[in-house]
């Protein structure tokens, strides 16, 4: 086998770069010394190619490899997990770099830089990754082709052509085998959910004395398709957990699950479809109220949709939902009497305050008038920094800062409600949402996560009250928990003519979901939506084999055609056709010139035996050797092309008698 | 990965396709061009399944866009591969002759005729036992030829012929190996190996009478020039004078002729061993610039001098006892 000094040094520094560029993104996922040891190895491996050292013996890497196997064992058990395997990936293609001696070395490490792309899907698959990874990809193509040139003579710029030409050439077929290559639903072992998505969003609890961060993620929660227009903002409601169990300080969806709520149902209903981020939890969310559950989901007493499994991956789901409800008309004694429940030491203000309202105005209908005028009269400000507060938290907020957000508003709004005898419970959600005018649907941030409350009346079941919507009625209408005055404000920059950074957004976030839809989603059932589209319903493995097969063939056929065509040579020079025209003249009359044959033979020998031709035919070889070999010519380009022109063999022969 | 080595010659028979006859050049049609993975490309074969198995697994759409575009590039670099190979012109010129034990070299012409550039072709012998190359890669430009040299080692006298060769290569990426074998009708004349420490001319018996042993340079006058008389002898001074050319006559020469006959060596000696001091006593001779004749039984030439004497000698004692 060939030694590394065989190997085109250019080509190793190329390889090694690669290798580090897709080691190194992963730095912030992996342990420290593990980053520090393989890029060690890539620095002493360019080192050693550049001082020429000796390379290392194959029983030393041997047992580095072994040593490296048994590290990840001993750290992440006899079966890796993906982080283990991720590890042990990079540490193997370390040790590999350390191992260049022959091109096939080389080529083993181009195919672990291949599973290092794989890596970095499991993280994340931004259209931005897939773009950087696809310059690695192209990187390493050329890499490949420099080994190859054994000679070493093709320069840099033409092994980045040859490379480009290849993958560019790829790319179609690679297209095609993407969109009808048949899909399987995964996964096939182990457990597949997507990595590096810890639980995000809302929880199943809520304490309003804790700092918020989530209202100020633009992180993506979900997008809908609506069916139709025709939902105010003021319907979008998105319905998530529902919090029975307060403590005086943390309110809890609780473990006990209460019977299913009777549910009537009004003329209003809406359809859409909803796309999912993951966020690890079985909740899906609905407009309120769902009207049935989706496949592979149920409807709970809370009328929340649960799916089975948590969720995470992205999951898509077409609901309907009723826009005109009473829900829990008949709701039982159990039920309600849980959700008047208070802890009897806490908050003391705040009850004595719910039962002078109960007391004043009679019935729910009345304190529930009198608590939205309180909140809307008195000086209560909306705001996502909010003072900390202490162990009563409703009443510090009712009575001392009297600034907040959603939750807080939520949180005392439900207190007072049960503590003047009314049944209250808080529903977390997101409200409202922001609409992409480019690609016509609605995304709705973690920004826009809400919490509000429902009161049970005799007369109309669980009704919904927003009492955030009382302090800061511009939270609802732009459906986003920034303060509203600030939105407005950035509203008013963008009304300029020209295109704003929310357009901009807009875009961004509509290719983010084509990109979704069309690259990392694409499934079995999305592919068995296009082929419908195309009119192939129903298409099983064969058929999309078969059709698989018909449309790669007659690329690869293209391919090769456009390939392996012939191409002629740079056209001449003009004094080269002008000769080459007045050799063809002379051979349509017999006197083809010998591949041997020079300029002088060849005139010299029809002067032999075409006499009648010597002239024209001297002058004009005459012409063209002076032209091609010597400093001076007897005529110029121009006139030895009008001597050819006027060379007319045939009529000069017929003229002459001669026969040929 | 032996077997994989084999697989072509076996695919070859199995295929049955009929050998081209050998001329002295051939182009590389599509008949005449196989092409199968390597064992790197079953590697990367193997890599894209797994990559498509983790993504069908993880659900990675991007990781099935990075196999279909792996998987793309190899049908890529095979029509690459192939079109690297297809519609070449190869041809090769006879070897200068040499002496039994020295390897033959072949020069071997290689033509492009599409205006595709092609880049490490590897040309070689495909006899057992056939030196390879330091260097055996050749790149042809677009429309342009190059030569290559393909050195045979010569182990016997006569005539040696081109053994098959295997013109094949992997560029771009190394995942497929093109190839076509080719037999090229070119020939190599194996003079015998001249005799290490053979006896003096002069000693040895049977020799015409007369042989005058002076040492050659005494200068005897002037003759008119034939073709194959050494430029040393020339008389350049005459030429200046405008009398033609002449050669300058030495005494050693008129005074006798040389005859290498083979009847004064072959009864002590085997007929090789016989051929191998002849072959000493030719070169000898030639170095010395003497005239002589040579007579061999089914060869008899008049004395001469010149290279083109000398190969016709060293020929028919190549060619001793052999049909032509």
């Amino acid at each position: 086998m060939s030694s590394a000094a065989t190997l085109r040094t250019g080509a190793v520094y190329s390889l090694l770069g690669a290798m580090a560029a897709l080691i190194v993104p992963h730095t912030p996922r992996l342990p420290d010394w593990l980053m520090l040891t393989v890029l060690a190895f890539l620095l002493w491996q360019s080192l050693a190619t550049a001082l020429r050292w000796k390379p290392l013996s194959r029983w030393l890497l041997a047992g580095m490899s072994v040593a490296a196997t048994a590290a990840v064992v001993i750290s992440f058990g006899p079966v890796p997990d993906r982080e283990g395997s991720v590890v042990l990936l990079v540490l193997m293609a370390g040790l590999k770099c350390l191992e260049l001696r022959s091109v096939r070395d080389a080529h083993v490490a181009t195919l672990l830089g291949h599973f290092l792309i794989v890596t970095h899907f499991l993280y994340s698959q931004t259209a931005l990754l897939a773009a950087f990874l696809a310059l690695i990809l192209l990187w390493l193509v050329a890499t490949g082709v420099a080994f190859q040139d054994r000679n070493r003579t093709l320069p840099p710029v033409r092994i980045l052509r040859t490379a480009a030409v290849i993958a560019g050439s790829a790319l179609p077929l690679a297209a095609l085998l993407f969109l009808l290559f048949p899909r399987v639903q995964g996964p096939l072992f182990g457990d597949a959910a997507t990595p590096g998505r810890a639980t995000t969003g809302l929880g199943d609890a809520m304490s309003p004395g804790d700092i918020v961060d989530l209202g100020l993620s633009d992180e993506v929660a979900f997008r809908v398709d609506f069916d139709a227009v025709g939902v105010g903002a003021h319907e979008m409601y998105w319905r998530g957990p529902v919090l029975w169990d307060f403590d005086g300080r943390t309110w809890r969806a609780g473990r006990r699950a209460n019977p299913p709520a009777t549910v009537r149902a009004g003329r209003r209903e809406t359809g859409y479809r909803v796309t999912l981020e993951p966020h690890g939890r079985r909740w899906m969310f609905a407009l309120d109220v769902p009207a049935a559950a989706p496949a592979g989901a149920v409807l709970g007493a809370d009328l929340l949709l649960r799916a089975q499994h948590p969720i995470r991956t992205r999951t898509r789901y077409v609901v309907r939902s009723l826009l005109d409800y009473r829900v829990g008309l008949e709701e039982s004694e159990h039920v309600l009497r849980r959700a008047l429940r208070l802890p009897p030491d806490a908050n003391p203000r705040t009850v004595a305050l719910g039962t002078l309202l109960r007391t004043r105005s009679g019935d729910g209908h009345g304190v529930l008038a009198e608590v939205l005028s309180m909140f809307r009269q008195q000086p209560f400000h909306y705001t996502l920094a909010p003072p900390a507060l202490g162990r009563d938290s409703v009443d510090e907020f009712l009575f001392d800062t009297r600034r907040g957000f959603c939750e807080h508003y939520a949180s005392a709004f439900a207190v007072i409600m049960r503590a003047a005898g009314v049944p209250a419970r808080i529903v977390t959600g997101y409200q409202g949402g922001e609409y992409n005018n480019v690609g016509n649907y609605l995304v709705v941030r973690q920004s826009h996560a809400h919490a509000w409350v429902e009161v049970w009346l005799p007369d109309q079941g669980w009704r919904r009250v927003d009492p955030t919507a009382a302090v800061a009625p511009g939270r609802v209408e732009t459906g986003s928990a920034l303060p509203w005055r600030d939105q407005d404000a950035s509203r008013a920059r963008d009304t300029g003519g020209w295109p704003s950074w929310i357009d901009a957004r807009q875009v961004l976030d509509h290719l983010t979901r084509s990109w979704n839809d069309w690259v990392l989603d694409y499934s079995a059932e999305r592919q068995r939506g296009l082929l419908r589209y195309v009119g192939l319903s129903d298409a099983g493995w064969p058929r999309l084999a078969a059709l698989l097969a018909a449309a790669v063939a007659p690329a690869v056929a293209a391919l090769a055609a456009l390939r392996l065509r012939h191409r002629p040579a740079l056209r001449a020079d003009r004094v080269d056709r002008a000769y080459a025209r007045f050799c063809s003249k002379l051979e349509r009359v017999g006197c083809a010139r010998r591949p041997h044959e020079g300029p002088y033979d060849f005139a010299r020998r029809i002067a032999m035996t075409r006499p009648a031709l010597s002239v024209p035919v001297d002058q004009i070889t005459l012409a063209y050797v002076g032209l091609r070999y010597a400093h001076a010519a007897p005529v110029s380009a121009a006139g030895l092309e009008a001597l050819v022109r006027a060379f007319a063999p045939r009529r000069v022969l017929r003229q002459s008698g001669a026969r040929y | 990965m032996n077997w994989l080595a084999k697989l072509p010659d076996a695919l070859a028979h199995r295929l049955g396709r009929a050998p081209v006859p050998p001329s002295a050049n051939a182009r590389l049609t599509r008949e005449r061009v196989y092409i199968l993975p390597t064992a790197a490309g079953l590697l990367s074969a193997l890599t894209v399944l797994l990559i498509l198995l983790a993504s069908i697994n993880y659900g990675l759409g991007l990781g099935f866009a990075l196999s279909f575009l792996l998987a793309g590039i190899g049908v890529v670099t095979l029509v690459l591969t192939y079109r690297n190979l297809a519609g070449l012109h190869v041809r090769a010129c006879d070897a200068a002759p040499v002496f039994c034990g020295t390897p033959a070299a072949f020069i071997v012409d290689l033509h492009d005729g599409s205006g595709a550039a092609r880049h490490a072709l590897e040309v070689r012998a495909r006899l057992q036992g056939a030196a390879s190359l330091a260097d055996p890669y050749v790149d042809v430009p677009a429309h342009a030829e190059r030569q290559c040299l393909v050195r045979v080692d010569a182990p016997a006298r006569g005539t040696l012929t081109l053994p098959a060769l295997r013109v094949s290569t992997t560029f771009p990426l190394g995942l497929f190996r093109a190839w076509s074998d080719l037999d090229l009708a070119a020939r190599c004349t194996v003079y015998p190996r001249p005799e290490p420490r053979p006896p003096p001319l002069a000693s040895a018996p049977g020799l015409a009478p007369g042989i005058a042993r002076t040492s050659g340079d005494d200068f005897a006058g002037l003759r008119d020039y034939v073709p194959g008389d050494a430029p040393a002898h020339i008389a350049w001074t005459a030429l200046a004078r405008g009398s033609g050319l002449v050669t300058r006559r030495f005494q050693a020469e008129p005074a006798g002729q040389i005859w290498l006959r083979w009847h004064s060596v072959s009864p002590q000696l085997e007929t090789e061993q016989a051929l191998m001091r002849l072959t000493r006593w030719i070169l000898d001779l030639a170095t010395e610039d003497r005239a002589f004749g040579l007579d061999v039984p089914g060869c008899l030439r008049a004395p001469g001098r010149g290279r083109a004497h000398v190969h016709a000698c060293l020929c028919a004692l190549a060619c001793f006892g052999r049909r032509q």
